[in-house]
């Protein structure tokens, strides 16, 4: 072996490729760009794969009179139809354990556009022609479409003590199938002990469903509380309250939900699907089947986008796929029409917020009291951790010397709304951003002065008592006022609009600087784990698995830069598989920003466990003090020796060293206290801030965003160039979800914005004229992040907010700038040009 | 004829089991497993299916960016569909054209090799597109990229010199959820800064595609069928036993000269196999691919590809009852989201292309797709230019024609305010009759138009006035009231939610004659307002022989409210559309009136600052291959 260990080429020269921190190609680019990188609908099928296609409700709210699959089952090339008599196990997907999620309506239907029953057969034209020519007719029961109606009307009922409309409001489908009856004082948590998951048990465990649902909540709700609001906003010297309706949004990922399941021996079940979480498919897909999770493995090689759409609400199509594989023994796929897919899966929640803010002359906020009143849809979901979330950022960036923030989360008869980039933090952080605004006005403040005066300073408390520590705000505001010359552009923008008043011109401009300070960590404690699996095969080559879903954020491409590192060695010696339950178990999902914060740990634990066997056996193998061992670019040094990469692990085989490591990591030092609103929820906070100029005619609304400027904090980060993406896709999504994605559902409850037809989503014309994104290249993570990076998919989503001021501000020199701007979201041309008339 | 022929990528196909409701879209992903093209709607407005369409017109071989999911089958006759899997370098073409017989030709449809990463993370075989977008950082979860870099393709063919916002124009029709488009347009601009366009495989193989493609259009009317014998799984395949072979000889061979006299000359050189295989099966048998595994439905499925008008013109006398599908935009949208029968159908895209323009006279034929209008819609009714690029997506408007715009006789078409307002005839004919008619009153109601069973538009007359018309500003050089001669004055307004791709929320079309300073007609044609396309007569009334001025643009805003009775929808309730009616009376007197003023802009602007082309240029070295020659110069 001596002469193995010669120098071949010194690690000083070896330049790797690929490592943390540097710029990095996403790994599937080329792929990308030459159509050769599969998704699940261009899988392979194998021989005799049939189709099932959704039968979805016509009704928003009803009773099953009758079903006659006459026509359907005639219907050329179809096999069968399953109804919710026909799933053996257990007729509920809600992730949080609620049971109030039906997989197939069971003869309630609570929504226009719920699955009632799939058709199976030989194509997936065959399957969607002989759905549309099933027969259902409803009893139709009284509809409420908005949290406000919901609220009323279980004010109503309250007031009637109606106990009678309420069981039959809850009744049946909030029960699973096989689940007894026993009207109001039936908790979610209490009838579904079989449909149990693994999963977020604790937020059903709250007290209080039964009143609960008399105040018409899907989830129990949270107040969190500091100091005496009341008491303060009595003695504030100005008080302003309004109400604020912020308008939800559809993810439109480009890839549709769809799953591929393949029965195989006994019990076994494998799943390919378009899914965020993994781990829960697996769990849902064992329980609809009645068999152990170790019979089932999920199966993700990418998503085309997910952005949350995919963390539960894959769990249906993948049941359906599942059960229907097991029924005909033959593999089946499901992907539905886009049109079925936007009216069948949840939304971003929509809410109504009602405010109050006191503060001083020079803008100091005293007090706030907030109630946000969310669109939950028909079932639990995650609307608890959602609406939680929307108080969490309540506070966006601001210190709130009393406060008290209630949320309600309302039942309504529209889809179960659900996860999306930001998880109601956006409903919350606009809400700090409009009182801003607010005061601003009231005192004809720049808004950016009164951003400045209500920043936290380190050691504050949050309305849920965890201490800013990491606050990095102030240097943010300094650096990029100077980047976007914001305080001539600002002059500019109210000159011209002084310009135009006097003129009489109809093109009027707003410019705003707005900050967003997000918190990581899932606010559920036990999802913040993640394993990984690293194989270093005889080779050399490494094969690296995590629990994280890619769906196009650049994860894989992180985790294998921070892989690279440990080992020292090219990105190109690393290969990362496709997700599976079989070789990480026990995954959260990829959600809440955390992917490469939980995974990129989990496998530099792996990593750091073959690299600790390594030494030992080349400390042993050359004579050598284990500390003089080092892992150098493409090499492994054992005191003066220098021994390639390749070599070592050839040796290390023959030696039988063990050259697979599964990794973990929890995430250290955070708890939360839901009962009390208490605890430190957040491991860190990530910062970031832009300043948008946008120009608004006041004749039609339109308006064009004409620059942005973006500082954005991602700590260290891992890999710039990536992180870029996430700010720049993050804020035109954010954008566009303030300005033209508008959904619209009319007077029978049927969405009416259900395809990229009628739901607009930001074009490349839609992207701000001049987009200047720069991240912090000075921070770090305070706190012992991997590589003291922070988390970059979700927080940018809320510097979009910087567009919505710019326009509330452009329509404020309309009239008497000391009357605050009544503009909802989203900010349509419609919004904007009824606000401008409100102020002629 | 009984078979429908095109080429894919670089095979000929015939196929003789067509229905009128195949999609391309299903051929593609489900029978040839050409799985790189993406379904993300089924109906036109994300792109993710994006393709080029390569036909011959008069100007010889143009490829365009079409929707795969709603460009049914049979229009695909005698056409060249090209996707993402034949998408390849100039490098890789420039060898195949030296014929080094080493037999390193490029992969066949169907089963394309990656291009594996070279030196520098620089991948052999990208497209300069395609190593833009990989370079730029210009995908994510790159669901949408095909169909983008298939669009921005077709836009580097077509304008080698586009700047940003000519990219924006190019993606309307597509949508990315991930990037936020900003390193996409950087993409764009640097695949431009590298050009390469000479070597690009689709210049190489222009003459033999050319060729291939005048052979198929020599058959005559096409009728195909499908779903006679009986549909459903044991159905026999859709293999055409016999078939036509011209299209495998038309492959290089002997393809028709006229059809080729614009073709590019090299381009002879590259008929042999390595470029583009004649006879990939060996038999001079066009492939019809394996066994037919897409949709099956009951009954049988009919269409007909008539050979020109007249032989359209028999054939809807034939079957009066029949579907009219020419960009199928919309009955393509009756095909993936209601699953309507609409067989028999009648593909007329590729007909009634003529165009004819005299001193005031702009003849289109019904068959003039939005794109080939825009360039005539710039030079003779420039006013209409900005509006006319925000009918639909690039891939719409290369798909879409003005005839069936308006003989769809939706409300909400985009050309019908705008030509209503021009004073736009049309021509209806049924068997060799003909009868000409006012557009505005081809629209009878909601849904129903004043045309007969058999009956067709062939043709849109719009009056130009070309000597009389000011431009776009016209009365502020020399003051308005006191303009010497009598002028024209046009404005064409659309109000959506979103500004490009989205249906019209208030559509408004103007042309008012001004003469001494005294309105002398007013057309006014509003969509959106009404159950069909409709002048607003009020309005009319209310500036016709008055004084051009402000007042009475006034009088015409409130006398507007009096014309229409909007309805509220997803798209804008009806006080929107009547404020923005009534406010639109108020930006025409603000741009064209006296008042008009440089200094106060009326309209917003959505131009691109020329720094970020300069920014990309200056950091991207032009792509390698582009620099070099095409080793094909050496024998000229």
């Amino acid at each position: 072996m001596k002469d193995d260990t010669a120098p071949q080429a010194t690690p000083q020269e070896t330049r790797l490729t690929g490592q943390a921190h540097q710029d990095t190609a996403h790994d599937s680019a080329v792929k990308h760009v030459t159509g050769q990188a599969g998704y699940t609908d261009d899988l392979t099928e194998p021989m005799g794969t049939i189709h099932a296609y959704l039968g979805l409700s016509q009704c928003a709210h009803g009773r099953i009179r009758s079903m006659d699959f006459t026509d359907t089952l005639a219907h050329p090339g179809v096999l069968g139809v399953l109804s919710a008599a026909d799933l053996a196990g257990v007729n509920d997907v809600s992730p949080a354990g609620h049971g109030d999620d039906p997989i197939l309506a069971d003869g309630l239907v609570r929504f226009w556009g719920q699955p009632v029953f799939a058709v199976i057969a030989t194509t997936r034209d065959q399957a969607r022609r002989a759905a549309h020519q099933a027969r259902i007719d409803y009893d139709p029961l009284p509809h409420v479409l908005d949290p406000i109606a919901a609220r009323d009307a279980a004010a109503r009922k309250g007031d009637r003590s109606d106990a009678a409309a309420r069981d039959e409001d809850r009744g049946d489908a909030a029960a699973g199938k096989g689940a007894a009856q026993t009207g109001a004082a039936q908790t979610g948590a209490a009838q579904t002990g079989a449909a149990q998951t693994g999963a977020a048990q604790t937020e059903a465990a709250q007290t209080g469903g039964a009143q609960d649902d008399d105040k018409g909540y899907v989830t129990p709700p949270l107040t969190l509380r500091r100091g005496d609001a009341p008491a303060a906003m009595a003695r504030a010297p100005h008080r302003i309250t309004g109400r604020f309706t912020i308008g939800g949004q559809d993810h439109f990922y480009l890839e549709g939900q769809i799953a591929l399941a393949i029965p195989g021996e006994d019990d076994e079940m494998v799943l390919h699907v378009s899914t965020q979480h993994p781990s829960e498919v697996q769990h849902m897909v064992a329980h609809v089947l009645g068999a152990p999770a170790h019979a089932v493995v999920v199966n993700v090689r990418r998503m085309g986008g997910g952005f949350g759409g995919k963390e539960t609400q894959m769990n249906l199509f993948a049941c359906i796929a599942a059960v229907a594989a097991r029924r005909w023994n033959r593999a089946v796929k499901i992907r539905p029409d886009r049109d079925d897919d936007m009216t069948a899966t949840g939304k971003r929640h929509d809410f109504v917020v009602d405010y109050a803010v006191g503060f001083d002359d020079q803008g100091r906020i005293l007090a706030v009291e907030g109630d946000w009143y969310a669109r939950c849809g028909f079932s639990a979901d995650l609307s608890g951790p959602v609406t939680d979330r929307a108080l969490f950022h309540a506070d966006n960036a601001y210190f709130y010397p009393d406060v008290r923030l209630s949320s309600h989360p309302m039942r309504t008869n529209t889809v179960s709304n659900t996860a999306f980039r930001g998880f109601g933090g956006p409903q919350g952080v606009i809400v700090a951003e409009r009182m801003i605004a607010d005061i601003a006005h009231a005192l004809d403040l720049d808004p950016l002065e009164v951003r400045k005066r209500n920043l936290y300073q380190n050691g504050q408390l949050t309305p849920y008592h965890q201490p800013v520590t990491d606050q990095i705000l102030p240097r943010i505001f300094a650096e990029l006022e100077v980047s976007s010359d914001y305080p001539a552009r600002r002059r500019a923008v109210l000159d011209w609009n002084a310009r135009m008043n006097a003129c009489g011109g109809v093109i009027r401009k707003g410019i705003a600087l707005v900050p967003v300070k997000f918190g990581i960590s899932f606010t559920a404690t036990h999802f913040n784990q993640a394993g990984a699996l690293i194989h270093v095969y005889a080779d050399g080559s490494i094969q690296l698995n995590h629990g994280g879903t890619e769906m196009g954020q650049g994860l894989n491409t992180k985790v294998a830069q921070i892989v690279a590192e440990a080992f020292q060695c090219d990105l190109s010696r690393i290969k990362i598989t496709r997700t599976t339950t079989e070789k990480v178990p026990n995954t959260s999902a990829t959600a809440a920003s955390s992917g490469t914060d939980l995974n990129g740990m989990a496998a530099l634990d792996a990593a750091d466990q073959i690299k600790a066997r390594l030494v030992d056996f080349v400390a042993g193998r050359w004579q050598v003090a284990p500390d003089r061992v080092a892992f150098l670019p493409g090499h492994i040094r054992a005191g003066d020796h220098l021994i390639p990469f390749d070599q070592v692990i050839k040796a290390a085989y023959m030696a039988r060293i063990h050259l697979s490591a599964a990794g973990f990591y929890k995430t250290p030092e955070i708890h939360w206290d839901r009962a009390t609103g208490q605890g430190r929820p957040f491991y860190y906070y990530a910062y970031g801030a832009a300043v948008a100029e946008v120009s608004v005619d006041t004749l039609t609304g339109e308006y064009v965003t004409e620059r942005v400027d973006i500082l954005h904090d991602a700590g260290r980060s891992l890999n710039p160039v990536i992180d870029k993406g996430q700010v720049e896709g993050a804020f035109v999504q954010g954008a566009g979800w303030l300005t033209t994605e508008e959904l619209w559902w009319d007077a029978k409850g049927r969405l009416r914005t259900h395809a990229p037809s009628t739901y607009k989503v930001p074009l490349a014309s839609d992207r701000p004229r001049i987009f200047n994104v720069a991240l912090t290249d000075w921070s770090e993570a305070a706190a012992r992040t991997i590589k003291r990076s922070k988390a970059v998919g979700e927080p940018p989503f809320m510097l979009g907010i910087s567009v919505f001021e710019a326009i509330t501000m452009a329509i404020a020199s309309t009239g008497n700038p000391k009357t605050p701007v009544h503009l909802d979201t989203p900010a349509t041309p419609e919004r904007v040009l009824m606000a401008v008339e409100e102020r002629r | 004829m009984t078979q429908l022929q095109f080429l894919l990528n670089d095979r000929p196909v015939g196929l003789s089991d067509v229905g009128a409701s195949d999609t391309l879209l299903d051929h593609l992903r489900l029978v040839r497993r050409l799985t790189g093209t993406k379904e993300g709607c089924a109906e036109g407005d994300c792109g993710a299916c994006t393709v080029l369409s390569g036909r011959l017109t008069p100007d010889g071989l143009v490829y365009e960016p079409v929707n795969a999911c709603i460009r049914l089958l049979a229009a695909c006759h005698a056409t060249h569909i090209v996707t993402i899997e034949h998408l390849r370098g100039p490098q890789d073409g420039a060898q195949d054209g030296a014929g080094d017989g080493s037999g390193g030709g490029p992969a066949e449809t169907g089963d394309a090799q990656m291009p594996a990463l070279g030196v520098g993370g620089r991948a052999v075989g990208l497209h300069p597109v395609q190593q833009a977008m990989v370079d730029h950082h210009a995908s994510q979860c790159g669901f949408c990229t095909p169909g983008i870099v298939m669009a921005l393709y077709g836009l580097w063919m077509a304008d080698p010199d586009a700047d940003a916002r000519a990219i924006e124009v190019a993606l309307q029709g597509n949508i990315c959820r991930c990037t936020g488009y900003e390193p996409i347009i950087r993409a764009a601009l640097a695949a431009g800064a590298a050009g390469g366009q000479a070597q690009d495989a689709l210049t190489l193989e222009r003459g033999s595609v050319t060729r291939a493609l005048a052979a198929m259009r020599h058959g005559g009317r096409v009728t195909l069928s499908r779903g006679a014998v009986g549909a459903g799984p044991g159905a026999a395949p859709g293999a055409s036993q016999s078939g036509d072979p011209g299209a495998g000889r038309g492959m290089g061979r002997n393809g028709g000269d006229d059809a080729g006299r614009n073709a590019d000359r090299n381009a002879d050189r590259n008929t042999d196999p390595g470029t583009l295989r004649a006879d990939p099966l060996g038999a001079g048998t066009p492939d019809a691919g394996p066994p037919h595994a897409g949709p099956l439905h009951a009954g049988t499925d009919r269409a007909i590809i008539p050979c020109d008008t007249d032989d359209l013109a028999q054939a809807l006398l034939a079957e009066p009852q029949a579907t009219l599908v020419a960009g199928a935009t919309d009955v393509g949208l009756w095909v993936t989201k209601f699953m309507r029968d609409i067989s028999p159908a009648i593909f007329i895209g590729h007909l009634m292309k003529e165009i004819a323009v005299t001193d005031d006279m702009l003849e289109l034929g019904a068959g003039v797709t939005y794109s080939e209008a825009a360039p005539l819609i710039a030079r003779h009714i420039p006013e209409a230019h900005d509006y006319w690029l925000r009918i639909g997506g690039w891939q719409v408007r290369n798909m879409g024609t003005i005839g069936a715009n308006i003989a769809n006789g939706s409300p909400i078409g985009d050309t019908p305010p705008l030509l209503i307002a021009l004073g736009a005839r049309i021509v209806l004919r049924r068997g060799d009759v003909r009868r000409t008619l006012a557009l505005e009153d081809f629209f009878l109601d909601y849904g129903r138009q004043d045309r007969a069973p058999g009956e067709f538009v062939e043709r849109i007359l719009v009056p130009l006035r070309p000597t009389a018309r000011s431009g776009a500003r016209a009365g502020t050089d020399s003051g308005a009231d006191a303009a010497p001669g009598p002028r024209t004055l046009i404005a064409a307004y659309k109000i959506t939610k979103r500004r490009d791709s989205d249906i019209t929320a208030v559509a408004a079309g103007f042309c008012l004659q001004v003469h001494g300073g005294i309105i002398t007609e007013a057309r006014l044609a509003f969509g959106g307002m009404a159950a069909t396309p409709k002048r607003a007569a009020g309005a009319e009334a209310a500036l016709r022989g008055q004084p051009f001025t402000q007042a009475s643009f006034e009088a015409a805003a409130r006398a507007v409210d009096g014309d229409f009775q909007p309805l509220s929808d997803m798209r804008a309730s009806a006080a929107y559309r009547a404020t923005v009616a009534r406010n639109l009376f108020r930006r025409f007197w603000l741009e064209q009136g006296a008042g008009a003023d440089p200094d106060r802009p009326v309209r917003l602007n959505h131009a691109v600052p020329q720094a970020l082309r300069q920014a990309v240029a200056a950091e991207a070295p032009p792509f390698p291959g582009a620099e070099a020659p095409p080793s094909l110069k050496a024998g000229e």
